[in-house]
C-alpha cells in the first residue's frame, strides 16, 4: 500500500487509543505536515529546491488530495521563494492538509474514525487504528536506521528528519535513547534540507512563543 | 545533461556535466544507477557539475547506498565551490567521501 511521508508522520502522532495531539499543543504537528507535504510534492517532481530557495517545477495536481492542497496554496503564493517562507506558507493550510490526510488513512482502511460524546455535549473524535502494522513499519524503518551506520533512503531520511525536528520521535523513543542515538539522529536528520528549513522555522516559533510549542502529548 | 564514464584501474569515474535539478535528476539517475550496479566502487569527477539541488541529492544518495549494499562505495572529487557547500551544509559529505582531485579519489 502506497503511503507518502506526510500520511506517515501523521500515523506516527497517533496513539493506540487514537487520539490525535491536541492543536493547542501541535505547532509541532503543523511544522511537520507542512515540511512532509513539500517533501511529498518534491519526492513527485512538482517542487525542488537548493540551499536558499524553493521553486515550483510543475503545477500539475499529483492526484492526492492533501498534496494537491498544499500545492495549490503555495503554487498561489509564487514560483520561487526562500525555503523558509514556503514551510511557513503551507502552515497555514496545514490543518485542512491534516484533515485530508487523515480522511485518506481511514479511507484506506488503516485508521477508523470515531465520534463520541460525553455528557451529551461535548463531542470528541478519535482515529484508532484498524491495523498496527504501518505504524510499527514506520517506528522499526526509523529505530533500524538509527541504530545501524546503513545509508537511508530518502524516504526514511525526510521521516527521521521531520520527526526529530517536531519532537515526534520523543512519542516512541525514550530521551536517554534519544540522546543516545543523537549523532546519527543529527547526521540523518541534516541530509533533508526541507527538514532543516522546518527545523528553522519551529527555532522562530519557540523563540518567539515558547509555550506555544510544548512537548507533544 | 551529459554523462560520460570510463573504467580507470579497478574504478569507474563518472563525469557528469552541467545542472542536476528535477528537470535532470530523473535522467542522471537512470544513467548512474546501472553503473553504480555494474561497479560498485565509483568515482563521481563534479569538475563540470555546475549546479546541485535537492532532487539531485537525492540521486546521490540513492548511488551511494545501491554502491554500499554491493559491498562497495562511491565517491566524489573536484566539487565547485558552490556545489561542495550543498553537499556540505546537507551533510552529505559525512556520509559521502569527497577529495580535492580525481588522483586523490582514486588513490
Amino acid at each position: 500500500m502506497s503511503i507518502t511521508v506526510c500520511e506517515e508522520i501523521i500515523l506516527l502522532t497517533v496513539n493506540d487509543e487514537g487520539k490525535l495531539l491536541r492543536w493547542s499543543e501541535e505547532l509541532a504537528v503543523r511544522a511537520a505536515v507542512a515540511g512532509a507535504s513539500l517533501i511529498d510534492l518534491a519526492f513527485r517532481g512538482r517542487i525542488d529546491n537548493d540551499v536558499k530557495e524553493l521553486f515550483i517545477v510543475n503545477k500539475e495536481p499529483t492526484g492526492e488530495a492533501h498534496l494537491d492542497m498544499a500545492l495549490k496554496y503555495l503554487a498561489g503564493k509564487g514560483d520561487r521563494m526562500p525555503v523558509q517562507t514556503a514551510v511557513y506558507d503551507v502552515m497555514e493550510v496545514a490543518r485542512e492538509v491534516h484533515a485530508a490526510a487523515l480522511q485518506r488513512l481511514v479511507d484506506k482502511g488503516i485508521l477508523a474514525k470515531k465520534d463520541e460524546s460525553f455528557l451529551w455535549v461535548l463531542k470528541s473524535r478519535r482515529y484508532p487504528p484498524l491495523s498496527s502494522v504501518i505504524q510499527q513499519e514506520a517506528k522499526l524503518r526509523i529505530l533500524s536506521v538509527l541504530m545501524s551506520d546503513d545509508i537511508p533512503s530518502s524516504e526514511d531520511v525526510a521521516l527521521i528528519s521531520l520527526a526529530y525536528e517536531t519532537r515526534i520521535l520523543e512519542l516512541f523513543m525514550s530521551p536517554t535513547e534519544i540522546e543516545r542515538l543523537s549523532t546519527r539522529i543529527q547526521e540523518v536528520g541534516n541530509l533533508e534540507l526541507i527538514a532543516q528549513a522546518v527545523s528553522a522555522v519551529i527555532s522562530d516559533i519557540r523563540t518567539a512563543s515558547p509555550i506555544l510549542f510544548m512537548a507533544p502529548l | 545533461m551529459e554523462i560520460n564514464h570510463e573504467t580507470i584501474g579497478d574504478k569507474l569515474v563518472v563525469r557528469p556535466e552541467g545542472r542536476i535539478d528535477s528537470l535532470t535528476s530523473p535522467a542522471f539517475e537512470a544513467a548512474l544507477l546501472p553503473l553504480v550496479d555494474r561497479s560498485g566502487r565509483v568515482v563521481i569527477d563534479c569538475t563540470r557539475l555546475t549546479y546541485v539541488s535537492s532532487a539531485g541529492l537525492r540521486v546521490f544518495l540513492s548511488a551511494a547506498k545501491a554502491a554500499k549494499a554491493k559491498g562497495g562505495k562511491i565517491v566524489l572529487c573536484s566539487l565547485a565551490q558552490g556545489v561542495q557547500e550543498v553537499f556540505t551544509v546537507s551533510g552529505f559529505s559525512k556520509i559521502i567521501d569527497m577529495h580535492p582531485t580525481l588522483d586523490a579519489a582514486l588513490a
